[in-house]
């Protein structure tokens, strides 16, 4: 099967985040995201929501330019305040169109 | 009734033991929770039937009965966030945003603890108001706009970084709180009553009723749980967030039942008032706080409103505020 290699961004953020980040994400060209509600402690041991170990996954899959570039702006306007992580893998996709 | 007595009937109901229960769960670290839709669920059956039979009780009072409660309760959401503000900026040496963000909590309310003091003062033979529910809607967002606009200004002034999380507009803030969960199904129950009246009520009323208090309870186990898993934040955020947690309380629930007696409120109003401006709010305002002060400390703000005083209301200070009102009113 034919396959192209584009990104998978996750972000694991803090509940509240998560509408604000999938709007700057798509803002910014993403076409796509999946969110999971998840529980877990990052390295701050800071909780911020009213269910103390609530966290929230979002997955965007694409090109890797525009991938990095939404890193870097997530870094940028919210890695000083808030608690959330963000990390790039490979992803091997079909159906290239849909991203 | 003797203080002792009070005190001791509102320790042994239902609701405090079931809270006790899930900080007792917590605390000897049991794997007890509510799954997260059902705590949702109650949450909104809760809301929804407050809402409900608030609308219908509205619906059969006058305007000039309410007036001047209403005026009373908005007084007081504009007050709570400025008294807040001001007593933990000067006597609690916090920063401007941490003292906004708290003060914000302070301002806004707790459903649950007004729910708890209604069913105290109806259980020590002095209902409060039937249109409370009202008033409770009333009180619920002023005090987090009033806050916020405090603390988005101090935080404009201190602004030294240009990088970091543009604070979100003022309509943007106010969409969200007007809209959120428990705002439309608040004001929604409240729209609905008034519009159906008792007669569309009756063949609701035993789903919305009969279940109330027992779903009362389970919500509260859950509180308990959620609030034992903040105690053991007290040690990091340090004494001065019990001391405020308990003093803030004290005086805004003496002003509410003041406020509430002299607007015309019977004991069991005067009193609900009194929780109603005691408490501090965990729902519409940690977000609302965390979007607009990202620089406020949450563990500060959670761990006082839901480690302490909540608790403390739960527990001592809805008693007081009665004790207050029966004192007022004699």
């Amino acid at each position: 099967m034919q396959t192209t290699e584009l990104k998978l961004l996750t972000v694991i953020c803090e509940p509240v985040l998560s509408s604000e980040l999938i709007e700057l994400a798509k803002s910014m060209g993403v076409s796509g995201f999946t969110t999971t509600a998840v529980q877990g402690e990052g390295s701050a041991h800071r909780h911020s929501g009213e269910v103390p170990d609530a966290k929230m996954k979002i997955e965007v899959i694409a090109e890797a330019a525009l991938a990095l570039q939404v890193m870097d702006r997530i870094a940028e306007e919210y890695f000083k305040n808030y608690s959330l992580i963000a990390y790039l893998i490979d992803a091997h996709v079909v159906r290239k169109t849909k991203f | 009734m003797a203080t002792f007595d009070i005190l001791r009937a509102n320790l042994l109901s239902p609701i405090v033991l079931a809270f006790a229960l899930g900080v007792f769960a917590k605390a000897i670290r049991s794997e007890l929770t509510l799954p997260k839709d059902l705590y949702s669920s109650l949450s909104i059956y809760l809301l929804l039937a407050l809402g409900l039979k608030g609308g219908v009780e509205l619906s059969e009072s006058s305007i000039h009965v309410i007036a001047w409660p209403a005026a009373a309760t908005i007084l007081l959401g504009c007050l709570t966030p400025v008294s807040a503000y001001f007593l933990l900026r000067r006597l609690g040496r916090f920063s401007s945003v941490d003292a906004a963000g708290m003060a914000a909590h302070y301002g806004s309310v707790s459903a649950v603890t007004f729910i708890a003091a209604q069913q105290f003062t109806t259980n020590m033979g002095s209902s409060a108001e039937g249109f409370m529910p009202t008033l409770l809607t009333l009180l619920e967002s002023p005090g987090i706009h009033i806050a916020l606009a405090i603390g988005a200004l101090k935080r404009a002034k201190h602004q030294t970084s240009a990088t970091g999380h543009p604070a979100k507009s003022k309509s943007v803030i106010l969409h969200e709180i007007l809209t959120a969960r428990s705002m439309i199904l608040l004001v929604g129950g409240l729209l609905i009553g008034l519009l159906m009246g008792l007669k569309g009520y009756e063949p609701i009323k035993p789903f919305f009723e009969t279940g109330f208090k027992g779903a009362l309870v389970l919500f509260l186990l859950e509180m308990g749980i959620i609030a034992g898993a903040r105690l053991k934040d007290l040690k990091t955020v340090g004494p001065r967030i019990v001391a405020f947690g308990i003093l803030l309380p004290i005086l805004h629930g003496s002003i509410g039942v003041m406020l509430g007696h002299f607007s015309g409120l019977s004991v069991g109003g005067a009193s609900v008032l009194g929780a109603m401006a005691a408490s501090a709010s965990y729902i519409a305002a940690p977000p609302a706080v965390r979007m607009t002060l990202p620089e406020a400390n949450p563990a500060y703000y959670l761990t006082a409103s839901l480690a302490v005083t909540f608790p403390f209301n739960l527990i001592v200070g809805i008693p007081l505020y009665y004790k207050i009102a029966i004192w007022l009113n004699s």
